[in-house]
């Protein structure tokens, strides 16, 4: 006679221990093998793309800050060369440039925010305040730079807010001299640990056809062996300019599409953003960021799809425009969104403890999730 | 400790005074609260200690707000837990709820009766003393089935069996470390097994023979198994979802399940300094000071530190990880050892001696792996501004 | 026979593992904490720092660019037309006549978004964002009235509610509304012999402004307690 077993529900509920944010998680175990994960969003929905609708192009701005809040920048960054697209404007070198720094300086700051909370979820406590703290330096020349820590409002159609502040270049420049030796004592601790090895290598296989099916991008996609990368790829503002690597899932990186090659690949673009920034610090024209922005935007009529590449994925804005100074439909295209979508398919028949690993692995935010 | 009764009597000139039994009765209660409170105080302690070394360890300060240096954080902390309601959950067995914390901190408690803290103090002189230790420090296995069974919480379930698993697994080769010093020490005794290590640092039984030192570190590891720390914390870390099988437990009854961590991780200590590192020798030969119970204190503090470093540098073991460390390396390491020992227990004093030789050489490996891993870590922060 | 040898490299991979982790965690015992122990010592605020707002009612010229800017549509701005035969006077920054008389400047903060959109246009820098943050105060509950009511529409709401008068301390323009009504702002730093506070990105500018006043104290205040660990 067959024993009767029940699979148990466990709702893996909207506030979690990890920093994930407001992500519900309807697991259904049998044991200790999970069958079916589904995840529910929407906690954070908050009608971004139908209350812009009401607001001018320059006061969507700070609500683009909102959606990814650990990489504002880069929100910032897609929304504003959308619509330097639809409108035709060229922005001077320098206010490239800065903006460049900007994005890549967010882009360390949020790959180090990832690598805090994945350290956390997988037990080891210490490389969370490790990575806060040099999180907390970056933000730190961030406030100098826009007058806010985390939701920046810096960039405007056409330029820049301000421009940069006297001397922190060499803030810049010591922040990074510092932050590499700071990364080496983390590669110690954390990513050659054999625990941690052992832990990520092989769970969460994603293999490449799933990856470009499922719609994925950025460290994701990279991480399964596809290798696209919006900055040199479809190269926006100055970035086809700039020499960079893109690290790719495979035998040089050392793991192909397991959470392991995940995490390499985003800790490889942190070495890679460093050497942007240098890049771009080495040689700033002189120049006036002030000088394009227009304020009343008033777009001809079109519209314009444009993808960026934020720390998280592939991030796009679609906007529509009838010729008055609002647009008439905005629609982002949240890389978050359509990493998720993948969870569930990945995490059938893996340990609770694999689960929670892949979450952190495919390193959402909510605030693009839900919009 | 009928003999330290018979010198205390005689010190007080009470011996027809007090029939026998009534005194001894009275000490051994007395032994057993001082035990118990000296295990809250020890819990006090750590707490505060874990979190100053953490912060140590994570470039923060840690508690300095309540008392100088965060001294009576602790205090505040068991303030809060004891008025704290214990919320039980409706259909969850009172009975057994009720009994578990105690179960477990029984079982931490009960070993504490057969350690020689010096070469006087020890309040049971048991002839298995090892043996004791490690039999009672199994009540907290069935303690910790049962909260886990009686929270009617499938999650807390789960999480009591995995620690019930890996406690029982994890006594193999703690008992296999502990057989291959005993094999070369030739008794149980705690006290006799400290005694036998008199006479300097070279007579520990850690630097006497190379086997007592891979021994050593597989009891070190199973030890923290045996513990539930990390990184074998899966169980009760289970901070990805619920605390594992105290998840239902509030107040002091909580408080109750981290005193016996805590007392837990000193009564290994405590075991892994008399059998590796010299008891209550000092590293001198002779008698040592006071009686050595100082520096027994002091290598379990060195021990318990370690321990606690260890839980903020290492990530969490996934469950059948754990078991396959533990099963397919552990225990056959463990056999081996025991094997060695065996063999040497067998030779002569010049073969003793070449064992000893040896046991220094692979000492000196270890030294040399420190050296090597001080060197790998040693990362400096560039120089200079404008370099592209 | 690879499968033996890999057996022993995963033993002593372990164990280096955990020992070069050791030594890397025990580097950073000796070193100065990152900690800033707040509130007894505070960070000084950039000049850019989008703290608080302020507006100075002398400079302005209720143009209501600011209010047109916000995104969230905060700032509510009246005036009416100077009477004709009065000469209008000018404002120290930019030279601009004041035409309009402002007769209410008000602005939401619990609306506000500290984004900085209302700085930006406004001709006399009259309005400007100040680092004073520490806004937050221990008060009772909202209000039954002020919630949400079953079925009704957020819009039903608001227009229902009057936008609360609930006192908060602010540390440096004294009791105000959740609303911060400018113009009573500065009459109440007026009587009390108070400068108001400068503005961070022109701060010789708004030090000519300021004409027979108290000198303005210091606009990120540091205690003189030291924190607890003793001084650092």
């Amino acid at each position: 006679m067959p024993l009767k077993t029940e699979e148990m529900i466990l709702n893996v509920g909207p506030q979690h221990p990890s920093t994930h944010g407001v992500l519900r998680l309807e697991v259904t175990t049998d044991g200790e093998l999970v069958t079916s994960a589904e995840p529910t969003i929407g906690y954070l929905h908050r009608c971004f793309e139908k209350y812009a609708e009401t607001l001018t192009y320059q006061q969507i701005i700070p609500y683009t800050d909102r959606l990814d809040y650990l990489s504002s920048m880069n929100n910032n960054f897609g929304f504003v060369v959308a619509v330097e697209k639809l409108m035709g404007i060229h922005v001077c070198e320098r206010a490239e440039r800065i903006r460049v720094i900007m994005a890549e300086l967010n882009r360390i700051a949020s790959h180090l925010m990832f690598i805090g909370s994945f350290s956390n979820d997988l037990g080891a406590m210490t490389p969370f305040l490790w990575c806060f703290r040099d999180r907390e330096e970056i933000l730190k020349i961030f406030e100098e730079v826009s007058g806010a820590r985390l939701l920046y409002n810096y960039y405007r159609i056409g330029g820049l807010a301000a421009d940069l502040t006297p001397g922190i270049e060499e803030k810049i420049y010591s922040f990074l001299n510092q932050f590499e030796a700071h990364m080496l004592e983390l590669d110690d601790l954390f990513t050659r640990n054999a625990i941690v090895i052992a832990r990520l290598k092989g769970v969460g296989m994603i293999p490449r056809e799933m990856a470009i099916a499922y719609g994925l991008s950025g460290p994701m996609l990279r991480a399964s062996g596809v290798d696209w990368d919006c900055r040199r790829d479809e190269p926006y503002s100055i970035y086809a300019s700039l020499r960079f690597e893109v690290p790719v899932g495979g035998e040089k990186l050392g793991a192909l599409g397991d959470c392991y090659a995940r995490y390499l690949v985003r800790r490889a673009e942190i070495d890679q953003s460093v050497s942007l920034v240098r890049q771009c610090l080495a040689d700033i024209p002189p120049g006036d960021v002030k000088e394009q922005v227009k304020r009343n935007v008033r777009p001809p009529v079109g519209e314009v799809y444009v993808r960026t590449e934020n720390p998280r994925g592939e991030i796009g804005f679609y906007l529509r425009s009838d010729g008055s100074t609002k647009p008439s439909r905005v629609k982002v295209r949240a890389p978050s969104f359509c990493n998720m979508s993948v969870f569930s398919r990945i995490s059938k028949d893996i340990l609770v403890a694999d689960m929670i690993a892949i979450l952190g692995s495919v390193d959402i935010v909510l605030g693009e999730i839900d919009r | 400790m009928q003999g330290m009764y018979e010198t205390l009597l005689a010190a007080l000139g009470a011996e027809r005074v007090i029939p026998f039994s009534v005194g001894f009765a009275v000490l051994v209660v007395v032994f057993a609260l001082f035990a118990a409170i000296m295990g809250a105080v020890v819990a006090l302690i750590m707490v505060l200690a874990e979190r100053k070394i953490s912060a140590d360890i994570q470039e923060r300060i840690g508690p300095n707000r309540v008392g100088p240096m965060g001294f009576f954080q602790t205090v505040a902390d068991a303030v809060k837990l004891l008025t704290k309601e214990n919320v039980l959950p409706r259909k969850a067995d009172s009975i057994l709820h009720y009994c578990a914390p105690t179960l477990v901190f029984t079982g931490a408690l009960l070993p504490v009766a057969a350690i020689a803290w010096s070469n006087r103090i020890v309040a049971a002189d048991l002839n298995i003393g090892v043996l004791y230790v490690v039999g009672t420090a199994s009540f907290g296995v069935i303690g910790r089935l049962m909260a886990g069974w009686a929270s009617n919480n499938k999650w807390s379930l789960l999480g009591g069996m995995r620690a019930a698993g890996q406690m029982i697994s994890y006594e193999i080769p703690n008992s296999i470390a502990i057989l291959s010093v005993i094999v070369l020490a030739g008794t149980l005794n705690l006290q006799e097994l400290s005694e036998a290590q008199m006479g300097g640092i070279h007579q520990w039984f850690v630097f006497r023979s190379p086997f007592a030192f891979v021994a050593c570190l597989i009891y070190l590891v199973s030890s923290l198994a045996e513990v539930n720390r990390t990184p074998f914390d899966l169980p009760e870390a289970e901070s990805e979802l619920v605390s594992g099988y105290h998840t239902e437990y509030s107040g002091i009854r909580w408080a109750i399940f981290m005193m016996s961590e805590y007392i837990g991780m000193v009564v290994v200590n405590a075991v892994a300094v008399a059998l590796f590192f010299g008891g209550w020798n000092g590293g001198l030969p002779g008698e040592p000071l006071l009686g050595g119970w100082i520096w027994y204190l002091l290598k379990i503090a060195v021990l318990m530190y370690c321990q606690v470093w260890i839980r903020f540098v290492l990530p969490r073991l996934r469950i059948d990880q754990l078991m396959s460390l533990c099963w397919k390396n552990l225990v056959p390491l463990g056999l081996l050892a025991l094997l060695g020992a065996s063999v040497q227990a067998l030779m002569g004093p010049t073969g003793q001696r070449v064992m000893m030789v040896a046991a220094w050489l692979v000492f000196g490996g270890f030294v040399t792996l420190l050296f090597v891993a001080v060197r790998k870590t040693r990362h400096v922060p560039a120089q200079g501004g404008f370099s592209g | 026979m690879r499968a033996f040898f890999g057996y022993w490299r995963g033993i002593a991979s372990g164990f280096m593992t955990t020992l070069v982790g050791m030594v890397a965690a025990i580097r950073h015992v000796g070193r100065k904490e990152y900690t800033l122990e707040y509130p007894e010592r505070r960070d000084v605020l950039p000049p850019r720092a989008r703290m608080s707002l302020f507006m100075n009612p002398d400079e302005c010229i209720a143009c209501a660019q600011c209010a047109r800017a916000c995104p969230v549509n905060c700032i509510t701005v009246a005036s009416v037309k100077r009477p004709k035969d009065e000469e209008p006077p000018l404002t120290v920054v930019g030279q601009r006549k004041k035409v309009l008389v402002l007769t209410e400047y008000k602005i939401d903060m619990g609306r506000c978004c500290f984004c900085g959109l209302c700085v930006e246009p406004c001709p006399t820098h009259s309005l400007y964002m100040t680092p004073y943050f520490e806004m937050a105060v221990v008060q009772k509950a909202a209000e039954p009235d002020e919630i949400l009511h079953e079925g009704e529409s957020f819009a039903a709401a608001d227009a229902r509610r009057t936008r609360s008068e609930i006192q908060v301390q602010h540390p440096r323009f004294g009791r105000t509304g959740l609303v911060y009504d400018f113009l009573a702002i500065t009459d109440d730093l007026r009587n009390r012999g108070e400068a108001v506070p400068l503005n961070p990105l022109f701060p010789e500018e708004h030090a000519q402004l300021i004409k027979n006043r108290v000198q303005p104290p210091n606009q990120n205040t540091t205690s003189t307690a030291d924190p607890p660990g003793g001084p650092s």
